[in-house]
């Protein structure tokens, strides 16, 4: 401590009025080129974001908990105050579903028949992990969610998001035990879909507004109101035919309300489907043989006799 | 020993205006489902920054406000540096007029935030506007704002609280 009133508290001094002076320019010089630095070096910034994320994820699912249970006494109330127009809807709803059961049992015997016929592959099996959203994006920029599982749990980069009703959003950033959602919102989200009814593609473009915008849909679509949107498959990452979400207004482009409800998430299911693993596994699963196996011991090309 | 240990707790209770801050970021991402909200949370970080600059600048430094808003801005998954920028910049102009409000009432308080959130939050608007060259929607924005506005008077009563139950006596960093 003594030492410091020697000489270098005289040259310290002067430096260190000067840096206090420049502390503030400093400072902003070095946020302005933070963000720079994240247009830049995405990999780096989802590295920091993904281990802030492991830190902070005990204490986020701790505090989330009450909140899930807050948010739980809510809905109860809810439920509550309108439980004979609930239950006025249920029983018209399931009037209405066990018809469909019927149409399903029949469907799903023509569909057994058919694969028969054709000797197709099984559907490609996907497995699920659950998880529970502990922070949302706490900003007015971004449209993401916080899942306490990662990479630990088997989460990867890409993967599709499924809430209560269909898909959610992909996962961006992928740590130990957390991991972030690009909700379909979002603005730099991009997901490609189809027309249920038709099967037209087209991209949906989120623009952080509650209603996504559906682009580069074929001249030859003819999008309407309450038509429902699946996801298309194309680029690999996912599946084809998750329900998406609803056209909802055609005035000014096409606009869409997602099925599952973005402002209450709670607990969502990260789909692992992950092709190369499953075409390591059983290639047949993905890529069934162009000949049945009968036709396959014999010689491919008839002999003449 | 007891000397030893009131300078400890002194040094922690030093730490008591970071700590809150963190715990507000904390609190503003948390995944309250609010109708007709859409996700949009207060600026806790804003409210806590300019609160602990006006009345304990010396605990709140502005590398503290530039901490907060890095925080902020690695959980919150929006550009990197924006909050630290919009934080350091609230730091200096609670700094700035500190001596005005350090003895005016709580109105001219909340006038004051009203100003510099209203300042900042569109500023951030723009960036990230620019950032994407394209005007993002202004109903999140217009929402955050009154949000924050609203919210400003419970957390300013809740960190005076904490002031006078744990800065008290001269605590100094």
């Amino acid at each position: 401590m003594a030492r410091r009133t020697g000489r270098s508290a005289w040259i310290a001094a002067p430096i260190r009025a000067l840096l206090q002076r420049f502390a503030f320019l400093l400072l902003l010089a070095t946020a302005v080129g933070l963000i720079l630095v994240s247009r830049i070096d995405r990999p780096l910034v989802e590295r920091s974001r993904a281990l802030v994320a492991d830190i902070f994820e005990p204490v986020l699912s701790a505090v989330a908990q009450p909140v899930a249970a807050v948010n739980a006494v809510v809905g109860w109330v809810d439920d509550i105050l309108f439980v004979h127009e609930e239950n006025f809807r249920l029983r018209t709803e399931n009037a209405r579903l066990l018809q469909w059961q019927e149409v399903a049992r029949r469907l799903e015997q023509d569909n057994a028949s058919l694969r028969r016929l054709l000797s197709a592959g099984p559907d490609l099996s996907n497995s699920f992990v659950t998880g529970r959203v502990i922070a949302d994006g706490g900003g007015s920029f971004v449209r993401t969610a916080l899942l306490n599982i990662g990479g630990k749990d088997g989460v990867k980069k890409g993967q599709a998001v499924i809430g209560e009703g269909g898909y959610v959003g992909r996962v961006a950033e992928v740590g130990y035990r957390a991991s972030r959602i690009l909700l379909l919102t979002d603005l730099n989200s991009r997901l490609p879909v189809m027309l249920q009814e038709g099967g037209h593609r087209a991209v949906l473009t989120g623009d952080n507004s509650p209603f996504p915008r559906l682009e580069y849909l074929s001249g030859a679509a003819k999008p309407a109101v309450g038509m429902h949107v699946v996801t298309s498959g194309d680029g690999g990452q996912f599946p084809a035919g998750i329900p998406v979400a609803e056209i909802v207004s055609l005035d000014g482009g096409v606009r869409v309300r997602p099925l599952v409800d973005l402002g209450r998430l709670d607990f969502l299911r990260v789909m692992q489907f992950d092709e190369t693993r499953i075409d390591a596994e059983d290639p047949t699963a993905v890529l069934p043989p162009l000949l049945p196996p009968q036709a396959q011991a014999s010689p491919s090309t008839p002999q003449p006799r | 020993m007891s000397a030893l240990l009131r300078q400890t707790s002194r040094r922690i209770r030093a730490l008591l205006p970071i700590f809150s801050s963190v715990g507000l970021v904390l609190f503003g991402m948390l995944p309250v489902g609010l109708p007709h909200f859409d996700n949009v949370a207060p600026a806790f970080a804003l409210m806590a920054v300019f609160y602990w600059s006006i009345f304990r600048s010396d605990l709140m430094t502005m590398a503290g406000a530039f901490l907060i808003g890095l925080l902020l801005d690695l959980l919150s998954a929006g550009p990197l540096g924006l909050n630290a920028l919009a934080l350091v910049l609230v730091h200096e102009l609670g700094m700035a007029q500190r001596k005005v409000f350090l003895g005016s009432s709580f109105l001219v308080n909340w006038a004051a935030f009203a100003l510099v959130v209203g300042a900042v939050l569109p500023a951030g608007w723009a960036v990230v506007s620019a950032l994407h060259w394209r005007l993002l929607p202004t109903a999140p924005l217009l929402a955050q704002l009154l949000l924050s506005l609203a919210l400003y008077p419970a957390v300013y009563w809740i960190l005076s609280r904490l002031e006078r139950r744990w800065l008290r006596t001269a605590v100094t960093a």
